[in-house]
């Protein structure tokens, strides 16, 4: 990694090292490489056969990658001709995939890629709710604990009537 | 704030002073919270940049395949011209910190950290530094932490580094030689004193010009390109919107 030198890095992060790159004689810093036992993420569209587009936006696709398990909610699973990447969007082999979940919705009340924006109302509520515990606890037990998913979608999305989610 | 503008709201103006750091023919990026810079670099678009390439984070038109890992690599192969950074303390130095207020171990503030801002201050060739307030808490003597630093002695070579510093009072120009901060200009209705009062290390010189403020045609430019830049910050252009609104007729 460039840029560590003369920053505080230095002093407190040890497991970043300095070495000497062999091609250039140049110092370098080295990281170690983030590892997650799990990624999750939140994908647009599968194919029949668990293939996904997930937003290009962020580093999703790079977290699918890096994990050593790696599940992947959708919104839909399409039919082989409406499986196409459009711009902001990036194709995840299904080799990289574990799991693939349909999940409607699943990334309210964060935004998904071409589908919906963030519902602002919603995160405003959560980010009041988390200062404290006891806040958080009823923030869950209002919207999520013992909701069954199309419960969630009816009254916190406002989709009333969605067809219970199927597994692939 | 002291800063008196008429017919412009204090982004406008702050937009219009970044849109002169644009260069046609280059490239300029704008990654996230970074809604004054977005607007400036708009405006820049339209005017005296629009052969220059821009990525902008959560833009239709320059659509990215990798996400931030594509404007980090992009800067580390020396094809990033431009870039806007912010601090939560900048200090004397040119250094910045967005990683904790008191000690890192203890820390008063834990903040965001500094995702890619080290390396892109040190591989971006020019990097504007912009800030939302101006007080002694925000310019410092010397950073809690630094996270990214202005310059780095002794090490094989970096290829660029702060040049500019746009706060609501003032601009700075980053001087490499002596590695510390100049006053380039001060914002129409800004004092010398009132300036210095504000920043928590010794301002010089002592005078500078005022910061040319944008002509009507820029302002209608600026207000233009409101509608993009709420693609990627929808609540930063409504509040925007509203305080245009309410100014004097």
């Amino acid at each position: 990694m460039l840029g560590f030198a003369g920053t505080d890095y230095e002093k407190v992060r040890p497991d970043f090292r300095k070495v000497t790159d062999p091609y250039s004689g140049n110092e370098i810093f080295v990281v170690p490489a983030v590892v997650p036992d799990v990624s999750v993420i939140h994908a647009i569209r599968a194919d029949s056969f668990g293939n996904v587009v997930c937003s290009a936006r962020e580093s999703d696709r790079m977290a699918a990658l890096a994990a050593k398990k790696t599940i992947v909610t959708v919104e839909e699973i399409v039919p082989e001709d409406r499986f196409v990447a459009r711009p902001g969007e990036i194709f995840l082999s299904a080799l990289h995939i574990d799991f693939v979940v349909v999940a409607p919705r699943g990334a309210h009340p964060g935004a998904c890629v071409h589908t919906y924006g963030i519902d602002r109302v919603h995160v405003e509520k959560y980010l009041a709710a988390s200062k404290t515990a006891e806040g958080f606890r009823a923030y869950l037990a209002e919207t999520v604990l013992g909701k069954t998913e199309e419960r969630y979608r009816a009254t916190e999305c406002g989709i009333p009537g969605t067809a219970p989610p199927s597994e692939v | 704030m002291p800063l008196r503008l008429q017919d412009v709201t204090a982004e406008e103006f702050l937009a219009f002073r970044i849109s002169a750091e644009v260069r046609d023919f280059e490239r300029t990026a704008v990654g996230t919270l970074s809604p004054i810079p977005l607007l400036g670099v708009l405006h820049a678009q339209a005017t005296h940049a629009s052969n220059g390439k821009f990525l902008i984070l959560g833009s239709e038109e320059t659509p990215v395949t990798e996400g931030s890992k594509e404007l980090f690599d992009l800067a580390q192969r020396g094809k990033l011209d431009l870039f806007f950074l912010s601090g939560a303390q900048i200090d004397r130095k040119g250094n910045i910190n967005l990683t904790c207020i008191g000690t890192y171990d203890a820390p008063k503030v834990r903040l965001p950290g500094g995702a890619g801002s080290a390396m892109l201050y040190y591989m971006t060739r020019r990097v504007v530094l912009f800030t939302l307030a101006h007080s002694p808490r925000i310019f410092v003597e010397k950073c809690d932490f630094i996270t990214s630093a202005g310059q780095t002695p002794q090490y094989p070579w970096r290829r660029g580094g702060p040049t500019r510093l746009v706060s609501p009072l003032c601009t700075l120009e980053y001087d490499t030689e002596d590695g510390e901060w100049r006053l380039l200009s001060l914002h129409p209705g800004v004092s010398f004193a009132e300036a210095q009062k504000e920043t928590g290390f010794p301002l010089s010189p002592g005078e500078a010009p005022v910061t040319p403020s944008p002509s009507p045609e820029d302002v209608a430019i600026l207000r233009s390109r409101i509608p993009t830049l709420a693609n990627s910050y929808p609540v930063f252009a409504q509040s925007l919107e509203e305080k245009i609104r309410s100014l004097a007729p």
